[in-house]
């Protein structure tokens, strides 16, 4: 399973807010269309710690990394690529 | 004046200038009031009319000002719908205001079609039917159609300063929301009083960061179009997100913010302020539950030029009192103990009363009453209420004088021995010998959730409504914020609230069943779900076989709580 399916398994298991909202895909809006709120935002940051091993600094936090499961799959491989800080 | 003429006035100065902004894009006062008046035209073909109500259906976007604006030019009053509420308690709001449309967007199309199916039929603007995909068969009125209609304009109905301009639901304690009716008069009226008080002019730019169900928001929507300002409506990303709010208003150029302080603790724990340059805010005024002094004092000390405000007024009243403080977190060190509610907003008269509903003297504890021209009509069709909550007091002037040494300022003749009419805030105050007041509590059991207020009796109502519940107590107990494991990163969500540190409140119900009946504690969740807002669901549940009482057989609720705090512990 990659990296981005993962992180969708998750979102969709643990935490969206509308338990109907089953279909989710790549590039539906999380933050935007309030899927969901910012409890669940702080836990995937957990997640993305616990299952990768990555450190998400506070002035990393930006709608433009978090907007869905695809920029965040984005994101996640910009932080496990060599050289990345 | 009429909201809506005070949009149309702010239009005619000057209609190129952007009313508001969302996601970097502008309405200008031009393009509101011909879109608010195309709405209102559209509005008025479905038969809407002054004394009707329109629900708003919608999150932060640039639609909110175009549904209000033309919800009131349409002459009725909005009845704001929080979209994250379950449908039952929505469709229980629509039918107490016998609702027949509700102005919306697509992202909440399929929640008002199922809205609209739970109360057996509602036509939908602001969306196309095929929006809501997967929904049975929606009457939807979409912007394009709107678009078609000529602007209602001067043909815009007239309505009385009386009639209905806005109906916002709140927690009731016997298990059903209770509607707070603000007119043209109370409404305008707290608009003129938070432009004078914060000196608003037309070079202002506001942060718009409440939902619509929330009182709060009427502070920008009616203030800023009162004087010509710019408002910025605050987006769920951005609200979600702290770094990213903290550009925002750095790239806004934001003057005045308005808020609760959860938004703020956030920005301050979690927006990297250091990178910031937001010398720009000249005003910071929260309310809604007290700011905790340590994140306070860090907050003003990143914002050295801001003045602060600590506003307090229930929903009923809008903001009725104000203390301001800074700049500069000096002014904090100097507090002792919290930072008080202040004094009275111009033209409110405040009067602390015993039990009896007696004046008591400056020093002594009692509860507050309000009475001004920004407090609201009554409840919504409940005159029971408004029984309870308004109360005649003799007032005398020795202890009524509305700021500290300033008796009867306003020359209005209110003077010893004069009935006047009060609304109950059910708020616990002191007036101190510097004439200022005091937050103490609540005299009943109403708590703050994130700024939101949750009737605990309410929330026993709806789980008692179980059929396997034999007897429920809820309580709200501080919940110490507790970092997730494994990062490096940000702990859950503080909120402020009576917990000092800022965590949050966890709200927890201890329950006995029937005799044979069953339920576990998530069948009761589901159960709180279809009738309670998010914050107002139970997240600790604990099964008892009976409950330790007072010696009067009343539930003993610290007794309760300590038994909670031991477990967790």
């Amino acid at each position: 399973m990659s990296h981005t399916d993962q992180i969708l398994e998750f979102v969709v298991d643990e935490l969206l807010l509308d338990p109907d909202d089953e279909q989710l895909t790549l590039d539906d809006e999380l933050l935007a269309a309030e899927r969901i709120d910012s409890l669940g935002l702080m836990r995937l940051i957990a997640f993305l710690g616990d299952e990768f091993d990555v450190t998400v600094p506070y002035d990393e936090i930006l709608i433009e990394n978090f907007r869905n499961v695809r920029t965040i799959g984005d994101y996640l491989a910009g932080k496990l690529s060599p050289g990345a800080s | 004046m009429l909201l809506v003429e005070q949009l149309r006035r702010a239009a005619e100065a000057d209609g190129a200038k952007p009313a508001f902004r969302c996601g970097g894009v502008d309405l200008r006062y031009r393009e509101l009031v011909d879109r608010a008046d195309r709405l209102a035209a559209a509005l008025r073909d479905r038969g809407v009319g002054p004394g009707d109500r329109v629900g708003i259906l919608q999150g932060k976007s640039l639609e909110n000002p175009v549904a209000v604006f033309g919800i009131l030019a349409a002459g009725a009053a909005y009845v704001p719908l929080d979209p994250a509420a379950p449908v039952a308690r929505l469709a229980s709001i629509v039918a107490d205001c016998g609702i027949a449309n509700v102005v919306t967007e697509p992202a909440r199309a399929s929640k008002a079609a199922k809205l609209a199916a739970n109360a057996g039929g509602l036509v939908l603007h602001g969306i196309e039917a095929d929006d809501a995909e997967g929904q049975a068969a929606v009457t939807a009125v979409s912007w394009d159609e709107v678009a078609s209609h000529e602007p209602l304009g001067a043909d815009s109905p007239s309505v009385g300063q009386d009639a209905p301009a806005y109906v916002i639901f709140t927690s009731g304690s016997t298990g059903t929301p209770k509607g707070i009716v603000h007119t043209h008069r109370s409404g305008s009226a707290y608009a003129t009083m938070a432009a004078e008080l914060y000196g608003l002019t037309t070079d202002d730019r506001l942060s718009n960061f409440p939902p619509l169900h929330f009182d709060q928001s009427t502070f920008d929507l009616f203030s800023a179009t009162l004087v010509g300002a710019t408002t910025v409506i605050i987006d769920g990303e951005h609200q979600l997100v702290p770094a990213s709010l903290a550009r925002l208003i750095e790239d806004e150029r934001l003057t005045i913010w308005y808020s609760v302080p959860l938004a703020l603790i956030q920005l301050l724990l979690y927006g990297v302020l250091d990178e910031r340059d937001h010398s720009s805010l000249r005003w910071v005024v929260y309310g809604g539950e007290p700011f905790p002094l340590k994140h306070l004092e860090s907050l003003m000390a990143h914002w050295p030029r801001a003045r602060f405000s600590n506003c307090y007024g229930p929903a009923e009243t809008n903001q009725c009192t104000y203390h301001h403080l800074g700049p500069g977190p000096a002014a904090v060190r100097r507090l002792d103990g919290g930072v008080p509610i202040g004094v009275a907003c111009p033209d409110v008269e405040l009067v602390v009363v015993d039990a009896d509903d007696r004046p008591v003297v400056d020093g002594d504890d009692g509860q507050l009453l309000v009475s001004g021209p920004t407090t609201m009509r009554g409840y919504w069709g409940r005159p029971d209420l408004d029984d309870r909550c308004f109360v005649d007091v003799t007032v005398d002037r020795d202890v009524t004088a509305d700021r500290h040494g300033d008796a009867d300022r306003d020359g209005d003749g209110v003077g010893r021995g004069t009935v006047r009419r009060y609304y109950r805030t059910g708020d616990l105050v002191r007036r101190r010998t510097d004439g200022l007041l005091e937050f103490l509590g609540r005299a009943d059991r109403q708590v703050k959730r994130r700024g939101l207020r949750i009737e605990l009796d309410e929330v026993e109502a709806v789980l008692a409504d179980h059929e396997a519940v034999e007897e429920v107590a809820v309580a709200a107990i501080p919940a110490p914020p507790e970092p997730p494991a494994g990062v490096g990163a940000p702990a859950p969500a503080p909120a402020a609230g009576p917990n000092p540190d800022g965590g949050d409140l966890t709200i927890a119900a201890w329950v006995s069943t029937r005799p044979g009946a069953f339920v576990d504690a998530d069948g009761l969740r589901r159960h709180a779900a279809t009738r309670l807002t998010r914050p107002a669901i139970p997240t600790a549940i604990s099964f008892v076989d009976r409950f330790p009482r007072t010696t009067t057989g009343k539930i003993d609720y610290p007794a309760l709580t300590a038994t909670r705090s031991r477990a967790t512990a």
